[in-house]
């Protein structure tokens, strides 16, 4: 997903989400000032990344210098954060394979790019040295260039980088734990890049085996360090409400004038030293911020279960799974396993308008329930409810021709605006060769436009078409001459013409593609370096295989059959988006033999319907994924492309869709090695596999190509592109690398072992003697525990790794010139052992369900913010603001809505009809008759403060001594909120300007109460409490100089 | 017949208590056999706030209710005993041996000098066992629901099957049979349409004390909050087993101060159960006219005390009946009343007198009384609701032989 887009827009839309870190150097065991944190999770691949090839600053000199500065950024976050219980370390393991794709075309692209970026360097050398060398000045380029070049494939599991990394993490963490008292009491979970799985995803794992635990508290609050917008979805998931998302503030301005463009290569590479430190200096004061997912609940509670019309519906509401069914709406907005349903995308507000299909088709599916496996979500606990999915998809068809044509309509206005500011400003700036420049815009406006009409035939170079069509089919398409030419005469209304005639021509070429087919392979020896200088010599290569896609061949076999990507790489990047005419009827078959290089109408349903039977099979996997764990390794989505909604149509879900996973096994790291690297990168592995990647002769040469296209598909985002990367076969592959094996060195063997996850305490941790004694002294192989005493629960036992009498040794030496750790660290000052928290799980699922025992945090939405996400406002309609910045939100107190509020014990909110309830209200009322007796003019203070509330409700029959509607109401009673914590600061301030309103006296007391949170700890209900406290006495006033604003 | 009596204004002077402690547990099953530990396992608790906007009533399935005559037969409460006494190789170690309700009655009697009671009370092998009186018992609930069905705001039978079905409905709603973790969607979500049935219960074996009176007491537990802790598992912590257990309650929606003053007595009581047996917290269902569960509330036992005596709801100061409830003072009664029977009861040598003689510990709205029961009555007890089993005693002289 875009990161940055979504996370702009959740951040928009629901601003208060968001809050700033409060760093202060304080001791560490004092309170926390961010509200105190249990458990604290880094995904590490989202600080070795930037630690490693920083984007706007010169890259560390060498590897060590990478390490002590993934330790110096850890170890702010740590002393930011303030866990008391659990630090989770967790970096990218071997990936299932549905995720390797993606992996694989960002590494084939960074190769690319890092190739380009190369060439660019030697030219800024070359350069630079010609006029040093003028100026008598010798530079030693040696130094620069080389790291510069710092591959960043390194950070895949398995080589040599990552190997390094670990045993750096191992040191640190032994380091810290042996020589920091803040880490006296803090268990490490260390989940390196030996251990399979995706960081985040391994860190859900474990707190999904730890719900599992009856031992394990509802109330731990969590957070997790990381950029992926993924981790908004993964946090929510869990259910654990008590849980925050640390991250860098990316859109935070940099202090003091400067700005906060990335710096281009040259500044870069001849940056001063002072520079240099200036920069450092700033990046490490760089402010970080928390996303609430707390908050976002509350938001989202609002967003999704108001306005429910069908009471029966309305109380039987179960928010957990909304937000389930949310967070599966938002995966087709993106996730890293699918392309996305072109119709869908956050910029276009598509997660408003499927939240508002998937309201408007609730009572549908709760009323037939019956058809809907006696259900009426989306999912259940990471499965999809096919049927009801099939629903929401259906209606989402019906509206995709109008998406599409409105955003091409748009598309269209707002390029004729950019257009025609271009040419103002041209005008305005030259005006004095006014007559002269108007001519010349003429023509840019007919170029401009061409180029928008037929930019896939265009775009790439002057006389060739990429269009997946075999060169073969180019060649003989660049014959025709009435398309080569139409280039410099073309206008608006012949382009379009001659798009359709070239769309046209390209049929005809494909037609005939397939008869040519068996020519062509006997033909098809030419290799990729001759295509990237001879476009047109270049060889057809569409991978042997099928022609189209026989459904009949997929089900059943093991090996997945991927379609067919074109071997006519040329590693140019094109657009054939505008060819399908998306505004147009009958796009969904252009989209498919444009995409998938189909020739007849004929072929276009069957396979479509296998396209769509495994994206599918592809939202099931995602869905799983996030919610149960990896259910396979091995499934992947085996095209480039996804489909359109309006295509799901054509499949009876009930009776084409069985969906069914097997879990597989993961790859072995040099063997995900071999699947995402492309040959530049081959220095990662063992020289054993390099001749697989680079010779010619190579029988999996073709996985390799060192040149490939990509696609834009419409997008302008440069990173949007779709690299046109053939599927590797899992069997073939494993083949050729696994016959390697014998000839690997030891260490090298090592390396390529999948391992468990470690956990290391302090000797100042309380269970060190425990452990010690059990495993080292009476020589226990493992101990199994819950996690009342010791916060975590699961399995420890000895591990290979550890000695108990050894020590533990810098692993830095080479280009650590002063190296600020010491050489060697006891073993015996902390303990390392092996931990399996899976044993909790034991087949057993994962439930979307708050836990026994849970305590909500402190509410902070008022009834404004919950009155702009229902009634909207101008906040969120998101569009890409240069200068965003989020809501800054300093007037909330936000360390106090961390986690139960302090002292309440009840996990039931108070609600009429009870004891506690009532004796609360009655103290409510006694402390009210106190004021009133004393003289106190509440009446016009209370005006004062109802501000927010002008209006009263329908319900609200509040008697009109003190007037308007109450404050937050009996809001901070309850027994709950009994103790030392009720009545802090501000807490009532949350509640205020809920009073009274809020619909609560609307429909009887279930459809109020049902409505979730927000109301029902007011108490302020008419009917439960009129008779008591008799009329004007209303529970809900606190007396003014009790309201505190902070 | 000698009837010694004491007055109910007898208090001591000191409460030392003793911390309870879980000797062993049992469960009663739906076929009336029991099973006893490591077998017995007790219900767990699941209800989330957001399920109280359900409109669950309490009173659905009320017509497919599995009742069972609410007795409670001795039989499995000696046999956990022997079991336990069996494991440790020795006479389990108290001077009273009773269900933990018996104690409540005793506990709570200065606040509920109208409620009569009779018990029947044997002493054997230098012990003192407590059962009611099932026929005066059985005798007393017909005439409560006479008089709750006659008179003003009279209720009818059904009613009154009603209030009881939903206690037990409560409990079937909020509570599951395995923890949450081993529990399906379904067992969750399916509660609601569950046959409810009082025939199932989870019974603890409690050591407990109050002043020189050592106490072992049997008592039903509803459910275990998180977990059960594994005696001598030092990871799941030192709070003891009872700590982890749960009282389920239901009552009338309260929605002015007189019903807030009648709810107090009942929180009392329902204190003192829990205070017994060390159960350290108490939910309390709150239901409407109509059966629907509006509210629950938490309570923890040891604030209970302070509650009450804090509570500063409007009272006619005149009316005894009202007064505001000192749980300190039942305790200090309760000490001295276990201390007078302590000493009042005769401790024959004879085994064969022990088990034939059955005395009467009463009640009668005055004070406590106690006798022994002529011979024909003792023999009516002894076959049809025994205070001690035949292998019980059995036992015990086995366990005094093998000495």
């Amino acid at each position: 997903m875009g990161v940055p887009a979504f996370f702009r827009w959740i951040s928009n839309k629901y601003p208060k989400i968001i809050s700033p870190v409060v760093e202060d150097n304080s001791d560490f065991d004092n309170p926390n000032p961010n509200g105190e944190l249990d458990n604290l999770y880094l995904d590490m691949n989202g600080i070795v990344h930037p630690c490693s090839h920083p984007e706007n600053k010169p890259p560390p000199e060498n590897e060590a210098q990478m390490m002590l500065d993934i330790f110096k950024y850890t170890d702010r976050l740590i002393k930011m954060a303030r866990p008391r219980k659990v630090l989770m370390i967790a970096i990218d393991g071997v990936a299932p394979r549905a995720k390797m794709n993606q992996q694989r075309s960002r590494r084939f692209r960074s190769a690319r790019d890092a190739r380009i970026k190369k060439e660019q360097i030697e030219k800024e050398m070359d350069y630079k040295r010609s006029s040093e060398i003028l100026k008598g000045k010798i530079i030693d380029d040696s130094v620069k260039s080389d790291h510069v070049h710092w591959d960043s494939n390194a950070i895949t599991p398995g080589t040599p980088f990552m190997d390094i990394l670990a045993s750096s993490l191992r040191y640190w963490v032994a380091y810290k734990l042996s020589h920091d008292d803040d880490w006296a009491n803090l268990q490490v979970i260390l989940s390196d890049s030996s251990v399979p799985g995706e960081g985040e995803h391994k860190i859900m794992n474990f707190i999904r085996s730890q719900r599992l635990d009856p031992q394990y508290n509802p109330n731990t609050t969590h957070s997790i360090y990381g950029l992926d917008a993924d981790l908004i979805f993964l946090g929510l998931a869990t259910h654990e409400p008590h849980f925050r998302i640390l991250r860098e503030d990316v859109f935070a301005k940099f202090s003091q004038g400067s700005n906060n463009r990335n710096l281009s290569l040259q500044e870069q590479m001849f940056m001063s030293e002072e520079e240099k430190k200036e920069i450092k200096r700033k990046e490490s004061e760089k402010p970080f911020l928390w996303l609430n997912t707390h908050i976002l609940r509350e938001y989202l509670k609002v967003e999704l279960m108001t306005g429910i019309q069908i009471p029966q519906l309305h109380r039987n509401l179960d928010f957990e799974r909304c937000l389930d069914d949310w967070i599966f709406l938002c995966f087709f907005i993106g996730n890293d396993f699918l392309p996305s349903i072109p119709s869908i995308s956050v910029r276009d507000n598509s997660i408003d308008m499927l939240v508002q299909l998937w309201k408007q088709n609730l009572p549908y599916l709760f009323n037939n329930k019956k058809k809907f496996n006696n259900d009426y979500y989306l999912t259940r606990d990471g499965e999809i409810n096919l049927p009801a999915v099939e629903v929401l998809l259906k209606s989402l068809a019906a509206m995709e021709d109008g998406i599409l044509r409105k955003k091409h309509s748009q598309e269209v206005a707002q390029a004729e605006f950019e257009k025609r500011k271009k040419v103002m400003r041209d005008q305005n700036k030259n005006s004095v060769y006014k007559g002269y420049k108007l001519n010349e815009d003429k023509q840019f406006v007919n170029q401009a436009t061409e180029a928008n009409q037929n930019m896939a035939l265009y775009s790439v170079s002057d006389n060739k078409i990429i269009n997946n069509v075999s060169a073969k089919g180019a060649k003989d398409l660049i014959k025709d001459q009435s398309i080569v030419k139409s280039k410099q005469t073309l206008t608006l209304e012949e382009s379009n013409k001659k798009s359709q005639s070239a769309a046209a021509a390209l049929r005809e070429r494909l037609a005939t593609n397939s008869k040519k087919r068996k020519l062509e392979e006997t033909e098809t020896e030419a290799t990729t370096e001759d295509a990237s200088e001879e476009p047109e010599s270049k060889q057809a290569a569409i991978t042997q295989g099928k022609d189209s896609y026989d459904p009949s061949e997929t089900t059943g076999d093991d090996e997945k059959i991927a379609y067919e990507v074109p071997n006519s790489q040329t590693g140019k990047t094109y657009d054939n988006y505008d060819l399908i005419r998306v505004w147009e009827p009958g796009y969904s078959n252009r989209y498919y033999k444009i995409k998938f290089n189909l020739v007849d109408d004929e072929q276009v349903l069957p396979f479509k319907k296998q396209l769509l039977y495994h994206y599918l099979e592809g939202i099931s996997w995602v869905l799983l994924y996030y919610y149960q764990g990896c259910p396979s390794w091995n499934w992947y989505y085996p095209y480039h492309y996804a489909p359109f909604a309006s295509d799901f149509g054509c499949l009876d879900f009930q009776k084409d869709v069985k969906i069914k996973f097997d879990e597989g096994t993961p790859f072995r790291p040099f063997e995900q090695l071999m699947s995402v690297l492309p040959a530049d990168s081959s220095h990662n592995l063992p020289e054993v596999f390099h001749d697989l990647m680079k010779n010619a002769d190579s029988e999996i040469i073709e996985y390799y190509p060192e040149h490939f296209d990509i696609d834009m598909n419409g997008s302008k985002m440069p990173w949007h592109g779709v690299p046109l990367l053939p599927f590797i076969n899992e069997k073939k592959l494993l083949h050729h690398v696994s016959s390697k094996y014998d000839l690997l060195t030891e260490a090298e063997s090592f390396r390529n072992q999948n391992r468990s996850e470690l956990i290391l305490i302090s000797k100042k941790n309380k269970w060190y003697k425990t452990w010690a004694k059990e495993l080292f002294e009476e020589g226990k192989d493992k101990i199994s525990f819950g996690a009342k005493k010791t916060n975590i629960s699961g399995i420890v036992a000895k591990s290979p790794e550890y000695d108990f009498v050894g020590s533990t040794e810098f692993p830095l030496y080479e280009n650590c010139e002063d190296n600020p750790f010491p050489d060697t660290i006891n073993n015996q000052l902390f303990i390392k052992v092996g931990y399996d928290f899976y044993s909790n799980v034991d087949g057993k699922r994962n439930k979307s369900m708050i836990l026994n025992g849970y305590i909500d945090p402190i509410q902070v939405l008022t009834q404004d913010d919950k009155n702009a996400i229902l009634y909207g406002g101008q906040g969120y309609a998101v569009r890409q603001k240069k200068g965003f910045t989020h809501q800054q939100n300093t007037h909330i107190n936000f360390a106090i809505t961390v986690g139960p509020p302090k002292g309440k014990i009840n996990i039931y909110h108070n609600r009429p009809g009870g004891y506690l309830g009532l004796l609360r209200s009655n103290e409510q009322r006694q402390i009210h008759e106190r004021q009133l007796n004393s003289g106190v003019d509440l009446y016009s203070q209370m005006q004062q403060h109802n501000f927010q509330n002008p209006v009263p409700g329908p319900g609200y029959n509040g008697g009109p001594v003190h007037g308007g509607p109450v404050h937050g109401g009996p809001v901070h009673g309850g027994p709950g909120y009994g103790g030392p914590g009720y009545g802090g600061p501000g807490y009532n301030n949350f509640n205020q300007g809920r009073g009274g309103f809020n619909g609560r006296g609307r429909g009887n007391g279930f459809n109020n109460r049902g409505r979730g949170g927000y109301n029902n700890r007011g108490g302020y209900n008419p009917r439960g409490r009129g008779n008591l406290t008799g009329g004007p006495h209303r529970q809900g006033y606190l007396p003014p100089n009790n309201q505190r604003h902070f | 017949m000698e009837v010694k009596t004491f007055p109910i204004t007898s208090r001591t002077n000191s409460t030392a208590l003793k911390q309870p402690k879980e000797l062993t547990s049992y469960n009663r099953t739906k076929d009336g056999s029991y099973l006893m530990e490591p077998q017995s396992s007790p219900s767990y608790y699941y209800f989330p706030d957001a399920y109280l906007n359900k409109g669950f009533n309490l009173s659905t399935g009320y017509k497919s209710f599995e009742k069972f005559p609410d007795t409670a037969p001795m039989d499995g409460f000696l046999q956990a005993i022997k079991l336990w006494e069996q494991q440790h190789q020795k006479k389990i170690d108290g001077n009273i041996i009773s269900f933990r309700g018996i104690m409540t009655m005793l506990v709570t009697l200065p606040h509920a000098i109208d409620k009569p009671f009779d018990l029947n009370v044997m002493y054997f092998d230098g012990q003192i066992f407590l059962k009611l009186d099932q026929q005066s018992e059985t005798a007393k609930r017909a005439q409560e629901t006479q008089d709750r069905m006659g008179g003003a705001g009279r209720v009818s039978e059904e009613m009154l099957d009603k209030f009881t079905y939903s206690g037990y409905k409560f409990e079937t709603l909020v509570t599951l049979d395995k923890p949450w973790a081993d529990c399906s969607r379904k067992d969750i979500e399916g509660r609601d349409a569950k046959v409810v049935s009082n025939a199932e219960q989870y019974l603890s074996v409690v050591r407990t004390g109050i002043d020189k009176t050592k106490l072992i007491l049997g008592g039903e537990v509803d459910c275990v909050f998180d977990y059960k802790p594994t005696v001598g598992d030092k990871y799941s912590g030192k709070d003891g087993i009872l700590g982890h257990y749960v009282e389920l309650k239901t009552s009338k929606t309260i929605e002015h101060v007189g019903q807030a003053i009648n709810f107090e007595k009942k929180l009392y009581r329902t204190w003192a159960q829990c205070f017994l047996m060390g159960v350290p917290k108490i939910f309390y269902g709150f239901r409407d006219d109509n059966f629907y569960l509006r509210s629950i509330e938490q309570f923890k036992t040891e604030d209970v005390p302070l509650l009450l005596r804090d509570s500063n709801l409007p009272r006619h100061a005149n009316n005894p009946k009202n007064r505001k409830i000192s749980c300190m003072d039942s305790l200090k009664w309760f000490g001295a009343v276990l201390d007078w029977l302590g000493q009042v009861v005769p401790k024959s040598d004879d085994v064969a007198v022990q088990t034939n003689t059955v005395y009467r510990l009463s009640f009668d709205k005055v004070q406590m009384k106690f006798y022994q029961l002529p011979t024909e009555e003792s023999t009516r007890i002894i076959q049809e609701e025994p205070v001690l089993t035949s292998e019980f005693i059995e036992w015990r002289k086995q366990l005094k032989a093998g000495k």
